[in-house]
């Protein structure tokens, strides 16, 4: 059998789905964090959602949840529609690289050291490695319009054993190979490697996400004057 | 036009319908009713559509001023009165429909042996619903009132009322307080060392709960999977367990994703018992046949 990273079409049998609950599925589109499996499933919610008794579908890097009324479609009937469903994987990618201002000063990036510290490289380093490349965004993270991007070649720490009551708005984060840009103040538990002028969310918009899944971002360094001049 | 004024409102008072459905994909939370139960029930006896908007509270209710005619009823566990401008007081009863005068107070007591309360209103809220529902999400602070709770000196208005369309009364849902929850193993169950504490031994429902979450004291859980793995989309009634070995129920604004392993999903029919449990509660988790 043909693996799902070398397919360009599949069908949804060919993919794990499991229950989450009474009223919601796991559909499981394999480990790797990749473009192509992303892709998928982003293809796979929006035919999801379409379903009569679906309420909505999240997609993280390469799983999706689905959460339906379970008083208008059986866990069982779902499965066997879902399993009918044919997607493509050329959906997505976009060429779109959004540049991202950030000001990584002691007061905006509160864990550059501890990153720095565990990479063992300078403060100057960890930044030009943040900068170093576009970054492809997966899917929006624990907030509205909070893109998740990856991959970073260096491994940044795990989250805060304690998480912080308050992350500020347009901070920075990078867990792991993993990052993401918070869009409003909200508890948070990920290192804070910098800060963003740029709002990414604007409720009143028609279409209130910046940054769409499938398109890549890239740092670059701006100084705290500049951070405040941004408008 | 008719007006509520919170005079005084308790700690968590917010606007709340079915809740904002198909817009997860971009990061919000549902939201909705904590308990659809008793939202649906003063819906039906005001003749209203079973989801349309209602004021829940927490803990304790507000006390409110109404100004015109404004058609009212309440459900959940609390004693209220409404006090008219003649200095007459009338003690509530729940489910009752009550019409309400200018000048007229109604003051909500504390909640007993359950923690959300309702109010239902004959009446359409003028405010702007956001991607189809009025609820008021108090995770990302959106929605009506600008996403927050109300606070003393906040004002609603009303469309005018025309009528009551009494339905047929619905069943009053058994509003015991259990001692066990029933559940389905989570995604992550099989992750997790001790899962026979999980169901063998009490949790308590502590004070650290709101709209997101609850967190329990009950059983450290422990697992020998990394905490750090990649986030999965969230949903209403899993149980999360934390670094620390804390177990946290996930409710109606939960974050839509998270990297904590979930070792549970409540079932649907005990997730507003969960939720309605008093502080300081204790109860068991019970594994549903499958």
């Amino acid at each position: 059998m043909q693996l799902l990273t070398q397919l360009v079409h599949t069908n949804l049998s060919r993919i794990k789905i499991s229950k989450f609950g009474e009223s919601g599925l796991v559909c499981d589109f394999g480990n790797e964090v990749t473009h192509h499996l992303n892709d998928f499933v982003w293809a796979a919610r929006s035919q999801i959602q379409n379903i009569s008794g679906v309420l909505y579908g999240i997609p993280t890097y390469n799983k999706l949840v689905v959460y339906f009324d379970s008083t208008k479609i059986s866990t069982e009937s779902l499965i066997g529609v879902i399993q009918q469903i044919k997607v493509t994987a050329n959906t997505l990618t976009s060429n779109k690289i959004w540049k991202i201002p950030v000001c990584y000063d002691g007061k905006y990036g509160s864990e550059l050291d501890r990153i720095s510290e565990y990479l063992d490289t300078t403060n100057e380093e960890t930044i030009q490695h943040h900068c170093s490349k576009p970054l492809y965004v997966y899917s929006y993270g624990g907030l509205p319009g909070h893109p998740k991007y990856g991959n970073f070649d260096l491994c940044a720490p795990g989250r805060l054993a304690t998480p912080k009551s308050v992350v500020p708005a347009g901070s920075v984060g990078w867990v792991g190979t993993q990052g993401g840009i918070t869009t409003m103040d909200a508890p948070g538990g990920w290192n804070t490697v910098g800060r963003t002028p740029m709002k990414l969310f604007d409720v009143t918009s028609a279409d209130p996400c910046k940054i769409k899944p499938g398109e890549s971002i890239q740092f670059y360094p701006i100084t705290s004057k500049e951070f405040d001049a941004y408008c | 036009m008719p007006t509520v004024e919170f005079i005084k409102t308790g700690p968590l008072t917010t606007l709340q319908d079915n809740g904002r459905y198909g817009v997860q994909h971009i990061g919000l939370t549902p939201s909705g009713a904590i308990d659809k139960r008793l939202m649906h029930y003063v819906n039906r006896e005001l003749g209203n559509k079973l989801d349309h908007p209602v004021l829940e509270f927490a803990l304790q209710g507000p006390k409110l001023r109404i100004q015109d005619n404004v058609i009212i009823c309440c459900a959940g566990d609390f004693d209220f009165q409404i006090e008219k401008q003649n200095g007459q007081i009338i003690t509530g009863i729940q489910c009752k429909i009550y019409m309400l005068e200018s000048n007229d107070i109604v003051s909500i007591g504390f909640c007993k042996n359950h923690t959300y309360g309702y109010i239902g209103f004959a009446h359409d809220f003028l405010v702007e619903p956001l991607f189809g529902s009025y609820s008021i999400d108090t995770y990302a602070a959106l929605g009506p009132n600008n996403g927050k709770v109300f606070c003393n000196g906040d004002m609603l208005t009303l469309s005018k009322c025309q009528g009551v369309n009494i339905g047929v009364p619905g069943v009053f849902p058994n509003m015991t307080v259990p001692t066990e929850i029933k559940i389905t193993k989570g995604p992550h169950w099989d992750y997790f060392l001790n899962t026979n504490d999980f169901l063998e031994q009490s949790f308590l429902v502590t004070h650290k709960r709101n709209r997101i979450g609850m967190r329990l004291q009950g059983p450290h859980i422990k697992t020998n999977m990394q905490h750090d793995m990649l986030s999965l989309g969230n949903i209403r009634g899993a149980v999360q367990i934390t670094p620390s070995g804390d177990t946290i129920a996930l409710l109606s604004d939960h974050g839509p994703s998270g990297g904590y392993p979930k070792i549970a999903v409540i079932c649907n029919d005990d997730y507003e018992k969960l939720c309605q449990m008093p502080t300081n509660w204790y109860f068991k988790f019970k594994l549903k046949d499958d």
